[in-house]
């Protein structure tokens, strides 16, 4: 869309509008469901990994017990071998002679029995103690690693406080650098066909089978294990080592508290995951087992990240979605923004076409919608305002020339009516001063008539023109700036000769620093004349008549005419300005003028931006006629 | 002969006959005149072609033609061009004396004459 300098800018362009529609309507809702789908996701992608986690747990549980059930089964048996209970008591006695045909032969005898027991169960070793936890016999001599280490005492003590079919189980303790070199004793009392303790029996189980069940990750992913620790305390010994820590098992222990409440309260029935930081520092979902056989608890964890993958690709592929909306919805905003706001814009660029006047221009937007239809109208309402504008023209040519006649007609009327008065005011003025011979009074009288009635004529012809042109608007104002006090002088002057004749005093009071006003100084003297021909006019032989004017403000300054004549009566107040009504009766009679020049005065008064008005208490208490006139503020050159 | 001689020549262009007869007459009263007459833009050449009057009183509103345009021609040819010339009006425009002058008027009078003052104003020309 070409932006074109627009006359009136818009705040809120149509793309921008359909644009948040869009997003208000689509991408909202779409946000929200994809929220929900996600949250969905994500609770059932937990939900199946404990349950996977969980199954791991359980089987893996399953495993141990079973293994330990296993030894405890074991050891039961070998405590009833008879030929434990009958070779065992020959080792005692020739422990001190080795080499004794005896001592040999039952040493053989065991061999034959608890060697292959031993290996047939992967078990590291058979020992055989005293009650006193000396050292009798082993059946794998490389790995009498128990009795070596000197743990052996503890657990022969141990052993005898046991019921007489009881087994005892040693914790895990580790003999060499690795985990794997770790075991656990299972111990019991081996006992005469009279009941009388003969001396211990302990088997060395190697942990190296345990922990391959335990470390086991199949179903866990790539991040996935499992370990098992001991409570000791508030804290939780490992005692297998870690994925990614081999060296773990009895040397890192587990802060319960860090594990959080679900951990330190009821580890045993954790059917649920939870979501905790593990000794890496990683998010993880964990489930625990404990596994009271064992005193024993099994952790299986796998790390958050690994979990939530799948969430993680669902999340991108949402804000990927999201995006390409965004962009469709953009690019279709625009497209419809386009085929609604380009028409309207062609419409508008029209109209300012035709407001500035080219009443020919059309906008021709062809399509068949609303906006085509408003287009279709526009331009037929264009078309009817160009045939409005030419009949307005030719209705204006019209008046022009009916305007122009009219002037023309005034001149004509000018030229024709004063032509033939100008030879009846001729002729008779030349009668009545007798230039071509005495005339009788009669005769005198009677020229004398015809005189004064051509001059009241060509005074009423005048007046008549002057109202006209101003009507016409003909009258051309010749503004100068003029001295009041001058143009009242010389109004004076005008009717003085007058005035003396009946006797009327003229009092004139202007003020000094009155200055200038702009004025046409013709027809101001032609307003000065009327005013002051009518004062002396109605007034009675010995009156007075005075004229005054002032400053009325910076802007203008007020006239005033005065006489102490005839008055004007209410009734006739409002009849003052209407042409040939100002007097009427005996008045009419009496004081002859034209009727017309008081209207002139007014008309004149106005059309140079001032007003009129009067004022009489009534008949016979004279009346004050005031005009205003527009200074000018400037210094008055004269 | 000889009075004739020293009579002012005075060439009147006037359209309307009453008109024509007010002013002859009055100059006639007056005396010391030698007046010629001329309606129409026609006689007013034919008689500017044989006599060259001191003064001429020019309707300015003439059927045939316009005061103007007399007082054009007047001017621009060598011969006629010193000759006196007062305007007579009857319009209602108000040329004023200057702009007469412009043209070239030695004065300006408007209609109704003042039958008093004529004579003295035509003098006053001449």
């Amino acid at each position: 869309m070409a932006q074109t300098q627009n006359k009136y800018p818009a705040r809120a362009t149509i793309a921008s509008k359909l644009l948040i529609v869009f997003i208000s309507f689509i991408l909202i809702p779409m946000v929200f469901i994809g929220y929900v789908e996600y949250m969905y996701a994500n609770g059932a992608i937990v939900d199946d990994q404990v349950s996977k986690l969980n199954a791991i747990a359980n089987l893996k549980v399953e495993k141990i017990v079973t293994y330990f059930k296993q030894i405890d089964a074991n050891m039961v048996l070998a405590q009833d071998f008879l030929i434990i209970k009958k070779n065992m008591p020959m080792l005692i006695a020739y422990a001190h002679d080795k080499s004794n045909p005896r001592y040999i032969a039952a040493k053989q005898e065991l061999d034959s029995q608890l060697k292959p027991l031993q290996k047939i169960n992967r078990y590291d070793n058979f020992m055989l103690l005293t009650t006193k936890g000396e050292f009798i016999y082993s059946s794998n001599p490389e790995h009498d690693l128990a009795y070596k280490s000197g743990l052996v005492k503890k657990m022969a003590e141990d052993v005898l406080t046991k019921p007489k079919t009881g087994i005892y189980r040693s914790s895990i303790f580790q003999y060499g650098k690795t985990a794997r070199d770790s075991e656990i004793m299972a111990g019991s009392i081996v006992y005469d066909e009279y009941g009388n303790q003969i001396g211990i029996l302990i088997a060395e189980v190697g942990m190296a089978h345990v922990y391959e069940a335990i470390q086991d990750t199949n179903g866990l992913g790539k991040t996935g294990e499992t370990f098992i620790v001991e409570k000791r305390g508030n804290e939780a010994i490992l005692l297998s080592p870690l994925r990614f820590d081999k060296n773990a098992a009895f040397t890192r222990t587990i802060d319960f508290g860090d594990m959080g409440d679900i951990a330190s309260q009821d580890v045993a029935s954790g059917q649920y995951g939870v979501i905790a930081k593990d000794y890496r520092d990683k998010q993880t979902l964990t489930v625990w087992r404990y596994i009271p056989f064992m005193n024993w608890s099994l952790v299986v964890k796998i790390d958050a990240d690994e979990v939530f993958a799948k969430v993680y690709v669902f999340e991108e592929l949402f804000w990927f979605l999201i995006a390409i909306t965004l962009l469709i919805g953009i690019a279709v905003a625009f497209i419809i923004a386009k085929c609604i706001a380009g028409p309207i814009c062609k419409l508008q660029r029209g109209a300012e076409i035709i407001g500035g006047g080219n009443l020919d221009f059309r906008v021709g937007i062809e399509t068949r919608d609303e906006i085509g239809q408003l287009a279709c109208s526009f331009d037929d309402m264009v078309a009817n305002l160009k045939k409005k504008d030419e009949d307005l023209i030719i209705a204006k040519q019209k008046a022009e020339a009916s305007s122009q006649s009219k002037s023309e007609f005034l001149a004509m009327m000018s030229h024709e009516l004063r032509t033939p008065l100008n030879a009846i005011i001729g002729f008779s003025e030349i009668l009545v001063d007798e230039g071509v011979g005495k005339l009788n009074e009669k005769q005198k009288e009677y020229v004398k008539d015809v005189l004064d009635s051509g001059q009241h004529l060509l005074l009423l012809i005048n007046d008549v023109l002057d109202i006209k042109k101003v009507e016409a608007g003909k009258m051309e104002l010749q503004l100068v700036e003029t001295n009041i006090k001058s143009i009242v002088d010389s109004g004076i002057l005008m009717i003085k000769e007058k005035a003396d004749n009946h006797h009327i005093d003229i009092a004139e009071n202007v003020d000094e620093n009155i200055g200038c006003v702009t004025i046409d100084e013709v027809r101001m003297r032609q307003i000065m004349y009327n005013l002051l021909s009518n004062a002396v006019k109605f007034t009675p032989d010995g009156g007075k008549i005075g004229v005054e004017a002032k400053k009325i403000d910076n802007h203008e300054v007020l006239i005033a005419v005065w006489d102490t004549g005839v008055g004007i009566e209410e009734k006739d107040k409002s009849k003052i300005f209407v042409p040939f009504k100002q007097i009427d009766g005996e008045l009419s009679r009496k004081y002859a003028g034209t009727g017309l020049g008081l209207t002139l005065v007014k008309k004149m008064v106005e059309l140079q931006g001032g007003r009129i008005w009067f004022e009489s208490a009534g008949k016979n208490q004279g009346s004050k006629f005031y005009f205003t006139l527009p200074t000018k503020q400037e210094v008055c050159h004269i | 002969m000889d009075s004739k001689k020293t009579k002012k020549v005075i060439l009147v262009i006037e359209d309307d006959p009453l008109n024509m007869k007010l002013v002859a007459d009055l100059l006639e009263a007056a005396g010391g005149f030698e007046i010629i007459k001329a309606s129409n833009r026609k006689s007013v050449f034919e008689i500017l072609q044989q006599t060259i009057p001191d003064l001429i009183i020019l309707d300015l509103q003439l059927p045939d033609i316009d005061g103007f345009e007399i007082m054009k021609r007047l001017k621009s040819n060598e011969i006629t061009k010193a000759i006196k010339v007062v305007a007579m009006t009857s319009s209602i425009t108000l040329e004023d004396e200057e702009q007469m002058a412009e043209f070239g008027f030695n004065r300006y009078i408007r209609k109704p004459i003042n039958t008093r003052e004529f004579v003295k104003i035509i003098n006053g020309v001449l």
